[in-house]
């Protein structure tokens, strides 16, 4: 039985970009502050604009490489969502259903935070961080 | 302090009133219905219940200001037919000034321990049957108000980062469990009655919670603090002198502890509810509940889980002697020892963000000791074995 309930999780190998609006101050981030802003811990950036993230609607390598890299399941982050909006404490990020209606999303919207497959990324977005295949990592919950 | 509280709630309204007529108001909330089989020992029922409906009103008054209201419905709620209950749970306005400090007014679910206020939110728990004294739909049979604090009317809190560690913290004002009911005050004589829904001490409750988390593991130590004047008159029962049982403290103590290894999580929890002296000569009154859950993630949508949860409860019982009518009543007093002890396992599956199905198997053991206040020696002893089987969908809407 136990055997049956191993689950062998893969490496993932896509190129992620964390994309920001181009009006955004910060020209980096690091690991411990996106977690905590997709956690809703950090709703602002250092200037104080409010910060809107996007989350990724479609399933495919590109989130699921960034889960991988923030050390989260992504059901496991829906959960956390869930909580915030039943207890009245957040609202979930908003959703793209595409990789390009999420970059056409985060240059349209101040503040916006997102991610996509770096091969699509062009000039009208903030890159902040380039998520290195090599730092993924299996999640830890 | 009262006082303080109310120009802090007219504060909180004139200054938001006029910001927010562009800001939408959000309504959603979810519902969960089971079919279950008892075994109420060698007695089989089955039946369909609407276990619980909760529906949230949320609207944010400004940046950082936002208002929300919960209303709850248990037990295929209907008061035509006198099933049930409908009540509302939450109605609070917060203000966050960062995830540092954060501060709520109104009728809220205080910190205690880590389920006490997502209890009753039924998407986020795998539970049909949550953890005895979380399950509400119990509430008719167990005072469930004494095990934790349930109602708070204000609240400040917040997560402070430190070398990698967060810690929450949480105090909070309400009011003493003992509560006037409508039926109280049409109860009492000459036309005199205060209004029901106020506490009949002359004190608050206070209470805390001071927790970490660092990674997975999350932790923390909670607290309270009442007086209660729910046993005025005891003494009446138990044939013993006139004493003073005005006001006395009421104790809680609480830990919990629950973090993910691997695809396993595990969950527990310890509370006390204590009368910190006796209510009359050889009566205490004390409560002692813990739990412990481990799960298993087989994916991301299946969650199996085995738990286990005990109560004991050590309270004061009233039987009716003798019935002379018109008028003349005898009733006894008697001190009451009750057990309980609920192994289950189950499983909660997630079809999508909106649709849980749930199931669970439940083997309830409760034995219940009744004793003369002032004697040890057992009079009636009761012994009970529910099994109890159930499935159910949790819907999100």
């Amino acid at each position: 039985m136990a055997i049956c309930l191993l689950i062998v999780r893969e490496t993932r190998t896509a190129e992620v970009a964390i994309i920001a609006h181009p009006l955004v101050q910060e020209d980096s981030l690091d690991k411990k502050l996106l977690y905590n802003v997709y956690r809703g811990e950090v709703r602002s950036w250092d200037d104080g604009t409010k910060i809107k993230v996007w989350e990724l609607g479609e399933r495919g390598e590109t989130r699921e490489s960034f889960y991988d890299y923030i050390g989260i399941r992504p059901s496991r982050m829906k959960s956390l969502w869930m909580k915030q909006l039943l207890t009245g404490e957040g609202e979930p990020p908003a959703e793209a259903e595409t990789q390009e209606e999420m970059i056409k999303n985060v240059m349209a919207t101040p503040g916006s935070i997102g991610y996509v497959d770096k091969k699509l990324v062009g000039n009208g977005v903030k890159l902040l961080l380039l998520i290195d295949n090599k730092e993924s990592k299996k999640p830890d919950k | 302090m009262r006082l303080l509280s109310l120009i802090l709630v007219v504060f909180l309204i004139t200054s938001t009133a006029a910001r927010c007529d562009d800001l939408p108001i959000k309504i959603f909330g979810y519902f969960q219905t089971e079919l279950r089989q008892d075994n109420d020992s060698g007695n089989a029922s089955n039946s369909f219940l609407l276990q619980q409906l909760n529906l949230f009103l949320q609207r944010d008054l400004a940046e950082d200001w936002t208002s929300f209201v919960n209303f709850e419905i248990i037990n295929s709620y209907s008061s035509f037919r006198d099933w049930g209950s409908f009540s509302l749970e939450e109605a609070w306005v917060s203000y966050r000034s960062s995830e540092q400090f954060k501060i709520k007014v109104g009728l809220q679910i205080p910190e205690f321990n880590n389920l006490n206020i997502i209890k009753n939110r039924t998407p986020l728990l795998p539970y049909i049957f949550r953890p005895i004294i979380y399950e509400t739909s119990f509430g008719e049979s167990i005072n469930l108000h004494v095990l934790t604090p349930n109602r708070a009317y204000a609240q400040i809190y917040g997560s402070i980062p430190s070398h990698g560690i967060k810690i929450d913290y949480a105090g909070y004002l309400g009011n003493s469990s003992n509560i006037r009911t409508t039926q109280q005050v049409r109860a009492t004589a000459g036309g005199n009655a205060l209004q029901s829904g106020v506490d009949t001490t002359n004190g608050f409750m206070v209470g805390s919670r001071l927790g970490i988390r660092y990674k997975g593991v999350k932790a923390g130590f909670s607290t309270t603090h009442e007086k209660l004047n729910t046993f005025v008159g005891v003494e009446n029962f138990l044939n013993e002198p006139a004493s003073d049982n005005t006001y006395i403290p009421l104790v809680r103590l609480g830990g919990d502890l629950s973090f993910n290894w691997k695809d396993f999580a595990v969950e527990a929890e310890y509370a006390n509810a204590r009368f910190t002296r006796e209510i009359a000569s050889g009566l205490k009154v004390e409560a002692e509940f813990v739990y412990a859950t481990l799960g298993y993630y087989v994916n991301d949508y299946l969650f199996i889980y085995g738990s286990l949860s005990q109560l004991k409860i050590d309270e004061f019982g009233v039987q009716v002697d003798s019935v002379n009518p018109p008028a003349d009543t005898v009733y006894s007093g008697y001190a009451v020892d009750t057990y309980v002890k609920l192994p289950t396992i189950g499983f909660s599956y997630t079809f999508n963000d909106r649709l849980t199905f749930k199931g669970q198997a439940l083997l309830a053991d409760l034995s219940e000791k009744r004793r003369l206040p002032n004697n040890s020696a057992v009079y009636f002893r009761s012994n009970r074995d529910i099994d109890r089987y159930a499935l159910a969908v949790s819907v999100f809407f």
